[in-house]
């Protein structure tokens, strides 16, 4: 076993050497940070998953371009993140990723100077990498702005201006001051078509209950509005009720108020939420969760999770799930396109066990929870996925590490025959070695 | 192992318990005729509640199983309606024309005097179908009940604010109130022509555009600036908005089986700026034009022609080498194992062209049966294309039923009975025209 790691990643390291394109350094982040620094870089962060098609695609392709890498060297310091594992979570909080690939660019100071993201070609990447470099040099950074906010936020036109380069860099999570320019600002009117245009560029960051909020009650639909909110500007305002809905919830959660989410429950109601108890449940639940506010949200997960997992017939299901393999090896074309569901119940068993086990604190919840994934074990006997993730909580919660890790290395053996491994095995082995050193492993 | 078995019949059983105890308490179907539902509802003034089903229907068992057996769905149903179940294809085949139903199931509340009150399609779940029973309570007592309504448009009310309720409430039943909607855009006050409101109202109510109609004329007028207001995602659905107006028209044909819309339909697409358009579909429709015009000599002419020209235009051998090479070449390079896929191949196997003909020959001589078959001469020319049909694909049932049909026409029974059993016999046993068939062989056998 140990032998074939051991080729693995002598194999992988002699790659990466011989090819040209991005190096990437093998440090921390702040050994990356303290480089750039010292070289007068620009730290460049690619924030990936094991799992992620896109992702995956771009390292194989532009990251292995002759021309980006020569230009990554003179310019850039690079740095790969799993943002599931080791200081990846943290990361990608800190630095706001919200979707892979998530490519962030960071100055000597730690500061973010611009950031994308997506599957892109060459041609495209390069544009936006050297659009980060003009903006690092400028000083007019986010970052720099960020910091400059603290002192001048009184200043009507520099709050403008940090605005725009917010919009600019492909910000997020800045609804405070996009709230805080539009209680100072005294240049625009609610009916000027600037004003239209301002928010629709900001929509996403435009909260129930807030002055933005107000104007766009208060306007849209108007004869003055209509001659403005068209085209780009419509789309933008078609996708606001939606939007208000999940950037209100967000907000709840960032200021910690639950009377915030209560009033994007009232306003999803208004654009046409059916009013439920189960709607407004599902609400507090991912508020608790996300909010860490771990108690409340175990006290009201708790026993869903308890009796959804009685309600199942396991032994059903996993009959129906080894009959559907049976099949599928003998070639039946029918069981090839369907999927038991077996899969869907193990699904929702490791998200329900997952987010749980951010809280788990006493022996008894311990037990519990990697009782309740042994379930999702159960039902999928030989499924690299689920015994990976039963590893996971066993090796987190339960009393034997080594039998975690013997069934993560079992599930990492079956993940590297599937020819659908969408980078399963390689997220596996990474766990391994995590867990062959004793370190803590993230689940998500 | 032994073990399993044991709790999957213990499973079983529990289930049929379980099952069995709750369909005493749904809905109690009554088995007596719409008439008799009809008088019963009268003398106990409650409304009729009809389940239009047909045997081949998913969703119509999964409300049979699911929801029908459900206490409180029984409850309310028992209080307030006669119930009674209808295969529309076979007892309630009659009701079915009367009312106007195509879709399974369709869900219908009618009063003592049969009048249509309120009516649903789709299957529903228990909340649903409770609600179904409010808004068809509701809809009596409000005197906005769904015949109602239609008298009231048909006796002429003409009034804005009748028009655009009435409107959204046939949409809601799923009717088609295409000529009220163009009623309302002659008259309305509230939307200026050119406002992003009257473009969104156009594009919502799509469905009930046709060529030269107020809605029609509305857009192209204001196509430009509509364009000026228009998301990228609403700018082709403009550019689609005129191709609908032309479709809907033909729809609209068939519905309110009106030849001038088929006329209207065929000039404007004929005319219609677009290469992708199938010209050859134009024939087909141009018969249809003669049948909806009643011009059964004229189709009986063109269809002559069609029919010896489709028989002539290739040889036997010749389809199936083609059918077959097209087979291989599809299995290899095309198909997909999927529901889909399977299907689709299992279509293939009796041959593309060889099964594009059997359909066309079915429909053209079934139309030529129906109405222009007279003269031993018309059977004859029949005859003969059922004939090569029969051999283009031998183990299907169409040509078969066609021969029967035929057969009947000219009373000849005992054939059309002999017939009607050898197509019968080459229906699948999961297929869903086998009911209707059976049905077919019932009567005839009467």
């Amino acid at each position: 076993m140990k032998f074939i790691y051991t080729i693995l990643i002598l194999l992988a390291v002699t790659l990466s050497a011989g090819a040209q394109g991005i190096n990437f350094e093998h440090s921390s982040l702040e050994e990356a940070i303290k480089k750039a620094k010292d070289e007068n870089k620009i730290l460049f962060i690619d924030g990936y998953a094991v799992w992620c098609g896109p992702c995956k695609k771009m390292a194989s392709t532009v990251f292995k371009d002759e021309e980006v890498g020569q230009f990554f060297d003179e310019h850039l310091i690079a740095l790969k993140v799993d943002v599931e594992r080791g200081e990846g979570p943290m990361i990608k909080s800190r630095y706001g990723i919200t979707a892979l690939p998530g490519y962030v660019f960071i100055d000597g100071d730690g500061l973010v100077v611009y950031r994308f993201g997506a599957y892109m070609q060459k041609d495209a990447f390069m544009k936006e990498v050297k659009l980060a470099l003009e903006y690092a040099n400028d000083s007019n950074s986010v970052g720099r702005y960020a910091e400059r906010y603290v002192t001048e936020k009184n200043d009507e036109k520099f709050v403008r201006k940090y605005l725009d380069i917010l919009a600019r860099s492909q910000s997020t999570n800045y609804t405070e001051v996009l709230e805080h320019y539009l209680s100072i600002q005294t240049t625009m009117k609610e009916t000027d078509k600037e004003m239209v245009e301002f928010l629709a560029q900001h929509y996403q960051e435009i909260v129930f209950g807030g002055i933005a909020d107000e104007i766009v009650q208060r306007n849209l639909g108007s004869e003055i509005w209509k001659l403005y909110v068209r085209k780009d500007v419509r789309a933008k305002f078609q996708k606001l009720p939606r939007s208000m809905v999940e950037k209100t919830t967000d907000y709840a959660i960032l200021k910690k108020d639950t009377t915030i989410l209560d009033i994007a429950l009232d306003r999803a109601v208004e654009a046409g939420v059916k009013r439920s108890d189960e709607t407004r449940k599902r609400a507090y639940t991912y508020y608790y969760l996300n909010a860490g506010e771990g108690e409340k949200y175990k006290a009201m997960v708790h026993d869903d999770i308890v009796n959804y997992i009685n309600s199942l017939n396991i032994e059903q299901l996993r009959e129906a799930y080894l009959d559907n393999l049976k099949r599928r090896e003998e070639g039946d074309v029918q069981a090839l396109a369907t999927r038991p569901y077996a899969f869907r119940e193990a699904q929702t068993i490791t998200g329900l066990v997952n987010s749980y086990s951010k809280f788990v604190v006493s022996e008894e919840e311990k037990s519990e929870v990697v009782a309740w994934m042994k379930t999702a074990y159960d039902l999928l006997p030989g499924d690299a996925t689920t015994m990976s993730d039963y590893a996971n909580i066993l090796y987190l919660f339960g009393n034997d590490k080594a039998k975690a890790i013997e069934i993560k290395e079992e599930a990492y053996e079956i993940a590297l025959n599937d020819t659908k491994d969408h980078g399963k095995s390689t997220g596996i082995l990474a766990d391994i070695e995590l867990m062959k050193s004793g370190e803590k492993i993230t689940v998500f | 192992m032994k073990d399993l078995k044991k709790i999957i019949l213990l499973f079983t059983v529990l289930v049929f318990f379980v099952q069995g105890k709750s369909f005493a308490q749904g809905i109690e179907f009554e088995h007596i005729s719409l008439e008799e539902a009809l008088e019963k509802a009268k003398a106990e003034d409650k409304m009729v509640f009809i389940d239009f089903y047909t045997v081949w229907c998913a969703p119509c068992k999964g409300m049979t199983k699911g929801v029908f057996p459900n206490e409180k769905v029984g409850t309310v149903y028992n209080r307030d309606f006669i119930n009674v179940k209808l295969d529309a294809e076979k007892e309630g085949r009659e009701a079915a024309r009367k009312y106007n139903v195509h879709v399974y199931p369709t869900l219908m509340f009618l009063n003592g005097d049969g009048e249509m009150v309120y009516k649903a399609t789709g299957a529903k779940g228990i909340s649903g179908t409770l609600q179904m029973a409010t808004d068809a309570v509701n809809a009596l007592s409000s005197g906005y009940s769904l015949s109602d309504l239609k008298k009231q448009y048909e006796s002429g009310n003409n009034d804005e604010r009748f028009l655009k309720m009435y409107i959204e409430k046939m949409i809601g039943y799923k009717e088609y109130p295409v000529a009220a909607i163009d009623d309302w855009l002659k008259i309305q006050t509230e939307i200026k022509e050119d406002d992003v409101d009257m473009m969104e109202y156009l594009m919502e109510h799509f469905k009930y555009l046709i060529v030269g109609g107020k809605g029609e004329a509305i857009l192209y007028a204001n196509f430009d600036e509509y364009m000026d207001i228009a998301t990228k995602a609403e700018e082709t659905k403009l550019e689609n908005l005129k191709y609908a107006i032309v479709k809907n028209t033909r729809e609209q044909a068939y519905m309110q089986k009106s030849p001038e819309l088929m006329r209207l339909y065929i000039d404007t697409w004929k005319k219609y700026p677009d290469d992708k358009k199938n010209v050859s579909d134009l024939k087909d429709y141009e018969m249809d034009y003669l049948l909806l015009a009643k011009e059964y000599d004229e189709y009986r002419k063109v269809a002559t022609v069609y029919l010896d020209s489709v028989m002539n235009a290739k040889s036997l051998e010749q389809i199936r080498l083609d059918d077959a090479a097209y087979y291989k070449e599809y299995k290899e390079t095309r198909y997909r194992p999927s529901l889909m896929g399977n299907a689709k191949l299992k279509e293939l196997e009796k041959g593309r062209e060889a099964l594009e003909q059997t359909n066309i020959i079915n429909r053209v001589a079934r139309y030529y049966l129906r109405y222009c078959a007279e003269k031993k001469s018309d059977y004859k020319q029949l005859y003969k294309w059922i004939d090569y049909g029969s051999e283009l694909i031998p183990d299907d049932y169409k040509m078969d039923e066609l021969r029967s049909d035929a057969l009947k026409k000219q009373g000849k029974i005992e054939e059309a009975i002999e017939y009607k059993e050898i197509a019968l016999n080459k229906i699948p046993e999961n297929s869903r025209v086998r009911s209707r068939v059976e049905k077919e062989l019932e009567d005839l056998k009467k």
